[in-house]
């Protein structure tokens, strides 16, 4: 099933990566306003890579109005455009679109950005599948609701993956504290844990991600153009979708993470023996579960096991969001995971670079799935 | 089913339609007329006896064939519940701490409800629970279940 001659098999690269610096924004309190965190963050994407506004010739927009953007950046000739909604299980279907759009050259160069401020508003409770009208009256509602139910259930099914959740709060943390940009970067004991509010029980307040500014840029070009120096290729992806009723899924969106796993890994023509280190959508910590079991990384319901025993750590065996992830560094829907993956496979992540890292992938685990392994 | 006594309870006005009722829609009237008598209401489609909730205003999801209304059995496995020990919704009538059920019906849907004559304490994964019609302000009803 592998194809290591699949037309998109490392047929684009990551060339410039620019993010917003999230702690310093949250310090100044003052919110700002969504096209100037995206001017921001285009503008070090753009630096990071060496390339001129006037060179872009793609543009792909996460909770943006592409055409305000373009105006305010004075994009011209845009030959390749999408608007996304939301990041988060967008990431993967934009980054699959950017690909095939450079695969066979309907653009040259593509910035994807993403871009989330207190002074718009987002409906994420309307996720699809959240039914809200008819939550409300039981005063729940919402991803984070149903993220709750599918961890209790989730301990009913496989044993009491309690535990597992707390080391990914802490685990998170942890690498957040050798990140500036992180927001929270002070560390946490399992006593914190413990101590912290529930949300919706059992999960507790840092089993969630925050709500913060920001912003992340991505410019993407093909690998033949741009093989040399710091560029990281996309290997494979691909995305798989199973909307139900709800949001919570009853075999915690194993069947679609499969798919999209199946498919990503024979692009790549890899298996996830062969990932070094793991960036997965931690809007709750549950999810760090559902994608490990559904990607592969674990046997089913034994994902739980492989998080007690230190696997993704920093210094384990799969380090997982090493910047932070959203419940530490930041909540870029996914988009700032991609660019911690960037910074770890180029080796300039620093204090918390992970050795030798040389592949990684990025999952989002929802009703919609998807996952990208990258390498340098 | 009335819980206007417990304690920590605040009086509620009279209002037949709060706004954490989804909006009342006609197709969706013999679902809420029934609330009140304890029973519970589900679309169900003749061509392929699939069954629907929350109401929809379209034809059977599945075949796109019409749908009737049926009494459900009121029998239900329990697959997972939450506590909330905060209120994060203002002017909703239940205090906290209240627990939310996810439920899957004898009739193969699953459907969110709100635990209605019981403590968590009582609750367990795939333990058989049965619909109970929950009054949480004067004259509204909700969906709740029980341990059977």
């Amino acid at each position: 099933m592998a194809d290591r001659n699949h037309v998109l098999r490392g047929a684009a690269s990551v060339i410039g990566v620019g993010s917003t610096d999230y702690a310093a924004l949250r310090a100044t309190g003052q919110p700002v306003a969504p096209l100037e965190l995206a001017s921001r963050a285009i503008r070090l994407a753009l630096e990071d890579c060496q390339l001129d506004i006037s060179d872009i010739d793609g543009l792909m927009t996460m909770n943006l109005l592409w055409d305000e953007l373009a105006l305010r950046e004075s994009m011209q000739d845009l030959r390749v455009i999408a608007e996304y909604s939301a990041g988060g299980r967008w990431v993967v279907p934009a980054l699959l679109q950017a690909t095939e759009s450079l695969a066979v050259g309907s653009a040259d160069a593509i910035v994807v950005v993403l871009a989330l401020s207190q002074l718009a508003s987002y409906a994420d409770s309307a996720a699809p599948g959240a039914n809200t009208a008819f939550e409300a009256m039981h005063a729940t509602g919402g991803p984070g609701a149903h993220s709750a139910l599918m961890a209790r259930r989730y301990s009913h099914e496989f044993g009491d993956c309690g535990a597992a959740l707390r080391e990914i709060a802490i685990s998170n943390r942890s690498n957040a504290n050798l990140n500036s940009r992180a927001v929270y970067q002070n560390r946490i004991t399992a006593d914190d844990y413990h101590a912290a509010r529930y949300i919706a029980d059992p999960l507790r307040l840092f089993d969630y991600c925050m709500v913060n500014d920001g912003a992340v840029a991505l410019v993407l070009s093909r690998t033949a153009e741009h093989s040399a120096g710091r560029a990281v290729s996309i290997g494979g992806l691909a995305a798989s979708a199973r909307q139900g009723t709800h949001y919570s899924a009853p075999d915690f969106y194993f069947r679609q993470s499969q798919d999209a796993a199946a498919e990503m890994f024979a692009m790549a023509d890899l298996t996830a023996a062969d990932i070094d280190l793991i960036q997965i959508y931690d809007n709750y910590t549950p999810s760090v579960l559902f994608a490990l079991d559904g990607f592969g990384f674990t046997e089913r319901g034994s994902a739980g096991r492989f998080v007690e025993e230190g696997n993704i750590t920093r210094s384990g065996s799969l380090p997982l969001n090493t910047s932070g992830g959203h419940t530490s560094e930041a909540y870029m829907q996914g988009m700032n995971l991609v660019a911690e993956a960037v910074t770890q496979l180029r080796g300039e992540a620093g204090e918390r670079q992970v050795a030798g890292a040389a592949t990684a992938c990025f999952m989002c685990v929802t009703p919609l799935a998807g996952g990208c392994v990258l390498w340098r | 089913m009335a819980m206007t006594n417990e304690p920590g309870d605040r009086p509620v006005e009279h209002d037949p339609h709060p706004d954490y009722l989804p909006p009342r829609k006609p197709w969706a009237e013999p679902y809420w007329e029934a609330l009140p008598d304890g029973k519970l209401l589900l679309q169900h489609c003749e061509q392929c006896n699939a069954f629907a909730y929350p109401p929809v205003d379209e034809r059977c999801s599945v075949c796109k064939s019409p749908t009737s209304w049926r009494e459900a059995s009121g029998q239900a496995r329990l697959w997972s519940w939450i506590v909330f020990h905060h209120e994060f919704f203002a002017g909703y009538p239940l205090p906290a701490p209240y627990t939310v059920l996810m439920l899957e019906l004898a009739e193969g849907i699953r459907m969110l409800a709100t635990l209605a004559g019981a403590e968590p304490a009582d609750l367990a994964c795939d333990a058989p629970m049965e619909f109970l019609s929950r009054e949480v302000a004067p004259g509204v009803f909700i969906p709740g279940f029980a341990p059977a």
